[in-house]
């Protein structure tokens, strides 16, 4: 049966103390969604940031973003996950019309800014294609 | 004797004035740099009469910004650090 896939964008906040596990955390995310069929079109590691205000008594996070296509049924179960991680400050999920490879702003004024901190995301689990940041 | 008004219709001050006369690159919550010349010193989103923008891209500046700032990467306010001491 063909199940109905919809687009989504999911930016993550994540404890800055633990930027190390992300990665880790990510993969078990794209196996998630890979498990239910679904496909990752863009994934981000946009870094530590500053905080606009404090968050949960934080002041900084590391945030991570990804484009992802996939039933209804892996987002609840992906959102059941994050609001069980004590790593996860806080996410948001938006729905998008269609798929979305190109790089984002945001990972676009770092490199311009600084382009030797940004950190590789280690390498993709998933089939299809991700957009990843390329050393230099 | 009285002034005669007339009854040709006032200028707008804000008829020629835009904060900016373009937006750089997309109205969107990861664009900050892009969003920010529409906010006040206060980090409250300017009105369209004074953006002088169309209703409907208004209504996407407005969505980016709330979304930016659930993220921290736009500040609600200037007075955050009142609030958390």
């Amino acid at each position: 049966m063909l199940v109905a896939q919809r687009h989504y964008e999911i930016v993550w906040m994540f404890h800055p103390d633990r930027a190390d596990q992300v990665d880790e955390m990510l993969k078990r995310y794209r196996e998630v969604i890979k498990k239910n069929k679904g496909t990752i079109h863009r994934s981000e590691n946009w870094g530590r940031r500053f905080l606009a205000y404090h968050v949960n008594g934080f002041h900084k996070a590391h945030y991570a973003l990804m484009n992802i296509e996939c039933p209804v049924t892996a987002l609840d179960e992906l959102k059941k996950m994050f609001r069980i991680n004590d790593a996860v400050i806080r996410f948001q999920i938006l729905k998008c019309s269609q798929a979305i490879t190109q790089r984002s702003t945001m990972l676009a004024d770092l490199k311009m800014k600084a382009p030797n901190k940004i950190a590789p995301i280690s390498s993709a689990t998933s089939t299809s294609v991700v957009s990843e940041p390329q050393s230099v | 004797m009285m002034k005669k008004k007339s009854n040709r219709r006032q200028r707008s001050k804000w008829k020629d004035m835009s904060v900016v006369s373009e937006i750089k690159g997309d109205i969107d919550y990861k664009n900050i740099e892009g969003i920010q010349p529409y906010l006040t010193e206060f980090f409250t989103l300017m009105p369209a009469k004074v953006t002088r923008l169309s209703r409907k891209m208004q209504k996407k500046l407005k969505l980016a910004v709330k979304q930016a700032q659930f993220l921290a990467l736009l500040p609600y306010t200037d007075r955050h650090h009142i609030i958390s001491n």
